[in-house]
């Protein structure tokens, strides 16, 4: 009878502790993927800030003329030697459309494409926001689009700000909490309007 | 059982132990992610740091230009080359193992400068004009030093703003020279709103009245602002005895003696209602390139000289090398890559 009770308790305990460490392992889990996920966002988010402050420094380097070629909230086009080789870069950003990311399950993450000459990257950052605000030498805000020649030459400052969230819910496939990183910051790019030093 | 619950154990151990190092291999990435970034961030501010010291550096005239440098935690090198106007910087910005580059071609010039169409500029109007003694008034073209002509680029001797106040200022006719010695010059640029920051900027500053022995205000290479503020309480005076040499952009409010050889070369402003300028009677006290009278309306102005060759010259060339001074030089950017 009492062997018989050990083994009982035995089995009861050790099913408590396989629970125990189930549920551990579940948080575990979720933990780790919430980890990765902010590791990947955060990641692109650097990437993607460093891209952007690469090109919209150079805007209008050894250019002679318009600069901007058009400017929009969420596209732009813009001439700059990127390489610094007199060799001037004809360079647009515009954004896809939430049909272009099939693979992911974020319901609102978009591409950007970033065309450099005749060729165009897209870029799968897990975009959600991206936004571009342009300012005069007033910082007055320049309503957009702007198309026209004299408006374009009037930007002096521009605003880049964008959201990133993960591909992937960050809990459970049927979750809706997605890791996400904001960016934003105004670049002035130094070869626009005989900038003063 | 023991033995089952020990396989247990050290099971359990060695998987919690896989996922706490897995862990904190993802936070360690994450950190990374972030740190990366705040260097190359550091880096690129070190660069730009470098870039605004080595400006102030030219500004300041140093030699050597520091071509390399510290600042919090990280280090900057700049390589430049120069010619003329135009100047070529290298920056770099390193922090731990970001580095930065940016190279710039910027055009160097300095801030408008107001121009005078005469040896004496007068936009105050009406204006009580007096010289007395023997100072004189010479609009033709010296070179820098005032000891030369240039034979080229003469200017009236004194240019006023209206047909009356040149009649107050024909007066003096007999000191006056020039091409004419006296003409209606309405172009003549009213200096005030340059004085501020003139004033705000001023190498040298004299408040207080009083008397000041031997000076020298900057030289040809480094010309420099002086601002004596005499103030206008005529019985408030400063007086200036010895060699006072000095180069640059001179402001003058209210009573001030230069005794001695002064010699100014460059820009004097008078700037006030009641300014006596009064040279001394011994030496040979001169401005050479131009004075303008601030557009103070009813502005009494006296230049006076008790010595025998107290003279006011203009100089073209004066003027331009008074134009260099440090603090009113600024860059406009030709290029910029980073």
């Amino acid at each position: 009878m009492s062997t018989f009770l050990d083994i009982v308790m035995s089995t009861i305990l050790f099913g408590i502790l396989a629970l125990t460490v189930a549920r551990v392992q579940t948080n575990i889990n979720s933990s780790m993927c919430q980890n990765q996920f902010s590791v990947v966002v955060q990641t692109n988010a650097v990437e993607l800030a460093r891209q952007l402050e690469w090109d919209f420094a150079k805007i209008g380097h050894h250019v002679t003329g318009q600069k901007v070629l058009w400017a929009d909230s969420t596209s732009i086009r813009f001439l700059a030697d990127l390489t610094n080789t007199s060799t001037v870069d004809d360079v647009r950003y515009f954004l896809g459309d939430t049909s272009q990311l099939p693979a992911t399950t974020n319901p609102i993450d978009v591409p950007m494409f970033r065309r450099v000459g005749l060729y165009a990257v897209k870029q799968n950052w897990g975009l959600t926001q991206f936004r571009i605000t342009y300012y005069d030498a007033a910082y007055n805000k320049i309503p957009t689009p702007i198309t026209t020649p004299e408006k374009l030459q009037r930007i002096h400052a521009i605003n880049i700000g964008f959201r990133i969230e993960s591909p992937e819910p960050v809990y459970s496939e049927h979750d809706t909490t997605w890791a996400a990183v904001t960016w934003e910051k105004m670049i002035i790019p130094r070869n626009l309007n005989n900038l003063n030093y | 059982m023991g033995r089952a619950s020990l396989f247990l154990v050290l099971g359990l151990s060695l998987a919690f132990g896989i996922i706490g190092f897995s862990m904190r291999r993802t936070t360690t990435s994450l950190v990374e992610a972030q740190t990366g970034y705040s260097k190359y961030l550091f880096a690129r501010n070190l660069a730009r740091t470098a870039i605004h010291t080595t400006l102030r550096a030219f500004d300041r005239n140093l030699t050597p230009i520091p071509e390399a440098g510290a600042f919090n935690g990280g280090s900057y090198a700049v390589q430049y080359q120069e010619n003329h106007d135009t100047l070529w910087l290298k920056s770099t910005g390193m922090y731990a193992e970001s580095t930065y580059t940016m190279r710039v071609k910027l055009f160097r010039t300095t801030k408008p400068f107001p121009r005078v169409g005469a040896a004496i500029g007068i936009r105050a109007t009406p204006v009580n004009f007096l010289i007395a003694g023997h100072a004189k008034v010479d609009g033709r073209n010296y070179d820098s030093t005032g000891t030369n002509l240039v034979g080229s680029g003469d200017v009236p001797g004194v240019a006023t703003m209206t047909s009356s106040d040149s009649t107050t200022v024909a007066k003096e006719k007999d000191e006056i020279q020039g091409a004419p010695p006296i003409k209606v010059d309405t172009s003549t640029i009213d200096p005030l709103p340059f004085l501020d920051e003139y004033k705000s900027n001023a190498d040298y500053v004299y408040n207080v009245s009083g008397v000041y022995n031997t000076v020298t205000w900057g030289t040809e290479s480094n010309p420099v602002i002086v601002y004596c503020n005499a103030g206008d309480d005529t019985t408030f005076s400063i007086k200036f005895t010895g060699n006072v040499v000095g180069w640059g952009i001179l402001v003058v409010r209210g009573n001030v003696q230069f005794n001695g050889n002064f010699d100014f070369k460059g820009l004097v402003v008078v700037d006030g209602f009641n300014t006596v300028v009064q040279f001394g009677a011994a030496g040979t006290p001169q401005i050479v390139g131009g004075v303008i009278i601030a557009g103070n309306a009813g502005a009494s102005v006296a230049l006076k000289g008790t010595g025998a060759n107290a003279k006011v010259k203009y100089s073209a060339d004066a003027l331009d090398k008074a134009r260099r001074i440090g603090k009113l030089r600024y860059y406009s950017i030709i290029e910029w890559y980073e």
